[in-house]
């Protein structure tokens, strides 16, 4: 079984490499063959037709060989299409992972960070308000409000480089051209999930 | 500012809470608390408040089930919603739902009572 799936395979890699080669031999061979009789009497009367009899299965045969070149060459690039959609199908499925993944990092920063952010918070701006700190309390308070504005802007600036991988996600889309050849191997699932076929 | 105003806190954040209620007591707000939406909802059902202050990250889910409930029963009672992710899906359900302030975490305790006073005074009509 696997050394006939081999040999096929052997087979079709040398149909491509050498197909025209060897459909030339071929046709050069049969080319002889029919032209043996020609050889052996040379002195036989032949009009027109007589000539394209004795040739007309070489043409038929130079005519098949075309046609056959022409589906080995269309069936070859519809693979080679096939392969670009199936990348495109991939590098879409491995954008979106990132961009999920962005998404599941930053929700978990924000509920994880938040609540003990705003604790501190909520603590300085009631010791500030409730009580009468003198200024070496004040310092400390400042420090921490400080510190707090530093982890906000840390945050800030990931929130802003989540929506700038989100924006150069959809400029990266590929065109509309690409897509349309994509949308030939994608099916659409009623959950909304995108598929290669 | 509506001294004395009625207000439920709903916050799985136990320490949080517990700052919360600190600071609105001490500025002369009635508080209850609720851990959970479920918690929320069952204190909704016996008493009146005048102002709920809802975190939207609850263990058994959205806290804007809370806020569902409020219009869906015709309830009077106001809401200030408190977020941890500042997102503006969250403004907007929460504007869907007619809350009247929206809080994005951390805040101080200066911009919480500016709120919590705003929201009191806003009349809703009936």
């Amino acid at each position: 079984m696997l050394s006939q799936s081999r040999f096929r395979t052997k087979t079709h890699g040398l149909l491509e490499r050498y197909g025209i080669l060897l459909a030339g031999i071929f046709i050069f061979a049969y080319y002889l063959w029919v032209a043996t009789d020609l050889f052996t009497n040379p002195n036989a009367r032949r009009d027109f037709s007589g000539y394209f009899l004795q040739f007309s299965s070489v043409v038929l045969l130079w005519g098949l060989v075309y046609l056959g070149a022409k589906l080995f060459d269309y069936k070859k690039k519809q693979k080679e299409e096939q392969e670009r959609n199936r990348a495109i199908v991939r590098e879409y499925e491995r954008r979106k992972m990132q961009l999920e993944l962005l998404d599941e990092v930053s929700a978990l920063l924000n509920d994880t960070v938040n609540n003990p952010l705003a604790i501190i918070s909520l603590s300085a701006s009631s010791i500030r308000e409730r009580f009468e700190p003198d200024s070496e309390v004040l310092a400390y308070l400042d420090s921490i409000d400080g510190a707090l504005g530093r982890v906000r802007e840390v945050l800030a600036n990931f929130k802003s480089y989540q929506t700038t991988k989100i924006v150069k996600a959809i400029q990266d889309v590929p065109s509309r051209q690409q897509s349309a050849q994509a949308e030939k191997v994608l099916s659409v699932d009623p959950s909304g999930d995108i598929r290669s076929t | 500012m509506e001294i004395g105003a009625k207000i439920l806190l709903v916050d799985d954040d136990d320490e949080l809470r517990s700052l919360l209620r600190k600071a609105l007591r001490y500025n002369g707000y009635s508080v209850t608390e609720a851990r959970t939406g479920d918690d929320a909802i069952g204190k909704l059902h016996s008493q009146h408040f005048d102002l709920v202050l809802l975190d939207i990250t609850l263990p058994d889910g959205d806290g804007f089930r809370v806020a569902e409930f409020l219009r869906a029963n015709k309830l009077s009672s106001k809401v200030i919603v408190i977020t941890g992710t500042g997102g503006l899906e969250h403004a907007l359900r929460g504007a869907a739902f007619g809350v009247q302030d929206y809080i994005s975490k951390p805040f101080t305790q200066q911009y919480l009572l500016r709120s919590v006073e705003h929201a009191l005074s806003i009349e809703v009509p009936n």
